[in-house]
């Protein structure tokens, strides 16, 4: 699914004095299938672009389609373009809707697709999916589970829609370092496998480094950057501008950039690639 | 969705209003709403909804933001008319049609008591919008210090008081991205059959009602952590002292009373 914004602003408390403008004419679009990281500091517009591919928040000025659904409030069948875009919120304690973990897991396929058969089976393939032992825990109340676990739940169900985007609400807050890489692999592995779109806002530029395909980086609702993690160097300055914080990797190419007497590559952006690059480098002139 | 509404917010001004001292608005407030549910008289009312408009309009804040606080709860207000009309049979019969009759005391019924609901909710938005909740705990204190005498806990009943109208905010806020998490899941609160609106809301409660005790926990755990003790008399960082600002007040209170007094004599 194609999803484009064109020309979009949007105020939360639109006309009172908390009025703020989260949304600020942004226009982009996302190819079906791309990993998207969106980045910015707290209040920068990430939340609310999600949700307005969720059809949860609709734009004041200009437009939104996501395939073939229109992102206004008169529009009808959100519903169904719900079903098609999975939404894991950023404390998954606020999307529980069950008493258990069945059919918390479940209740997504009961609402959208009404159906009853096969339930069981594709509520234990989701789990095994997410890493969840079914026998174990389909009969726990999800507030029972610890964080981690919670979260694997909010993606399974999610997921259990056979959603054609997903949209990721900074998952890895509040985890520990394992309970993080566990579920950064576990989407990554679920973009390579299924190929869906993939929009994860985080504050964590080497998560988007490592993950994403594309990095959006909004600051006070607009665009400020919009390129690949290769492209990164280049667009230190705005990241630093919209509140990032670089990572320790990124400090050490900067500084290798501005001593080495040789230019560094788009594609170099690790220590490693650096140290190989300067061999192949050595190497060359050897030969020649 | 709750991003409108008036009620436990607060906005800085430097107005008249928000100068007032913090007892001279609780006691002016509390009078005012017993005014309001004392009066019968439409004429009386009409004088109340001017004075509580005109101290709006000197709080710098826009009629317009009103209007979006108060057309929230309409539906409610509008219900609330409906029902005294045709349920109220007082009077003359004025109108008939079928089951349905409208008296002339289900008339004046059904603009008294909406009006009195929308002036309750405006003025007390008018207290929580014009004084910050440091001021609010002060205020409920003072004025509730004489019930100490009678064993009654004033200070924790004040600071209950005021951590509640705090939080009327951050539960609404919260309460918004519960519905659109749960919309986005598929629950159903504008569309469906009445069971599944039903089954919806009531998910919706539970799970508000369930963080809610979580946040209520939470937070005692903070208030202990920072050697809050109930019961023992606080010191306050900041004194008020009642000026010619709270005079004119006490005057336009007075003069309501007044008023309410000779029309229901």
């Amino acid at each position: 699914m194609q999803i484009s914004f064109e020309n979009v602003s949007y105020w939360h408390a639109r006309g009172n004095p908390f009025e703020h403008r989260a949304l600020n004419r942004i226009s982009l679009d996302i190819p079906p299938g791309q990993f998207v990281a969106v980045m910015g500091s707290a209040g920068s517009g990430k939340t609310t672009f999600a949700q307005m591919v969720n059809g949860l928040v609709f734009p004041h000025q200009g437009e939104v389609k996501v395939g073939s659904y229109r992102i206004i409030r008169k529009q009808k069948d959100l519903h169904f373009l719900r079903s098609d875009v999975g939404y894991v919120f950023q404390y998954p304690e606020h999307q529980v809707v069950g008493e258990n973990v069945f059919e918390d897991i479940s209740y997504g396929l009961q609402r959208f697709h009404h159906e009853e058969k096969h339930l069981s089976s594709l509520v234990r393939q989701m789990m095994e999916f997410v890493g969840l032992s079914y026998e174990e825990i389909k009969n726990r109340s999800p507030f029972r589970l610890s964080r981690g676990q919670m979260r694997r739940v909010a993606l399974a169900g999610a997921l259990i829609t056979n959603p054609k985007i997903l949209i990721l609400d900074e998952p890895t807050v509040a985890l520990d370092p394992k309970g993080r890489i566990d579920l950064l692999s576990l989407i990554k592995r679920l973009h390579e496998q299924e190929r869906i779109t993939i929009i994860y806002i985080t504050h964590r530029l080497e998560e988007a480094l490592e993950y994403a395909e594309r990095i959006v980086v909004l600051e006070q609702g607009k665009v400020s950057a919009d390129m690949k993690p290769c492209g990164v160097l280049a667009r230190l300055q705005d990241l630093c501008r919209a509140g990032i914080v670089m990572t320790p990797q990124l400090h050490f190419m900067r500084e290798a950039n501005k001593i080495l007497p040789i230019r560094i590559p788009d594609h170099v952006m690790k220590e490693q690639q650096l140290i190989d690059h300067i061999i192949n480098l050595f190497q060359k002139s050897w030969e020649e | 969705m709750f991003e409108y509404l008036l009620i436990g917010r607060y906005i800085h001004k430097q107005s008249f209003v928000h100068r007032l001292d913090p007892r001279t608005k609780i006691i002016g407030i509390c009078l005012f709403i017993l005014l309001i549910f004392v009066t019968n008289s439409i004429s009386v009312l009409i004088v109340q909804s001017a004075v509580l408009l005109v101290l709006f309009g000197i709080t710098h804040l826009s009629f317009y933001f009103l209007w979006q606080g108060l057309k929230g709860v309409f539906p409610l207000i509008t219900f609330v008319g409906l029902i005294s009309l045709v349920s109220y049979q007082e009077g003359y019969l004025i109108w008939s049609v079928g089951p349905i009759e409208i008296y002339s005391e289900g008339i004046q019924l059904a603009i008294l008591l909406p009006a009195r609901f929308s002036l309750l909710i405006f003025s007390t938005s008018l207290l929580t919008l014009t004084t910050s909740s440091t001021e609010l705990a002060f205020g409920f204190a003072r004025v509730l210090r004489p019930l100490q005498y009678l064993g009654f806990p004033s200070e924790q009943f004040a600071f209950m008081i005021t951590v509640s109208i705090r939080f009327i905010p951050t539960f609404l806020e919260e309460l918004d991205i519960i519905v659109k998490a749960q919309t986005a899941r598929g629950s159903g609160f504008n569309q469906g059959n009445m069971a599944n609106r039903m089954k919806s809301f009531v998910s919706l409660i539970v799970l508000s009602m369930l963080l809610t005790l979580r946040r209520a926990e939470q937070l005692a755990l903070a208030l202990e952590s920072r050697c809050y003790r109930g019961g023992v008399e606080r010191n306050w960082r900041m004194t008020h002292q009642m000026g010619w600002r709270d005079g004119i007040a006490a005057i336009a209170i007075l003069f309501l009373i007044m008023i309410t007094i000779i029309y229901e004599l």
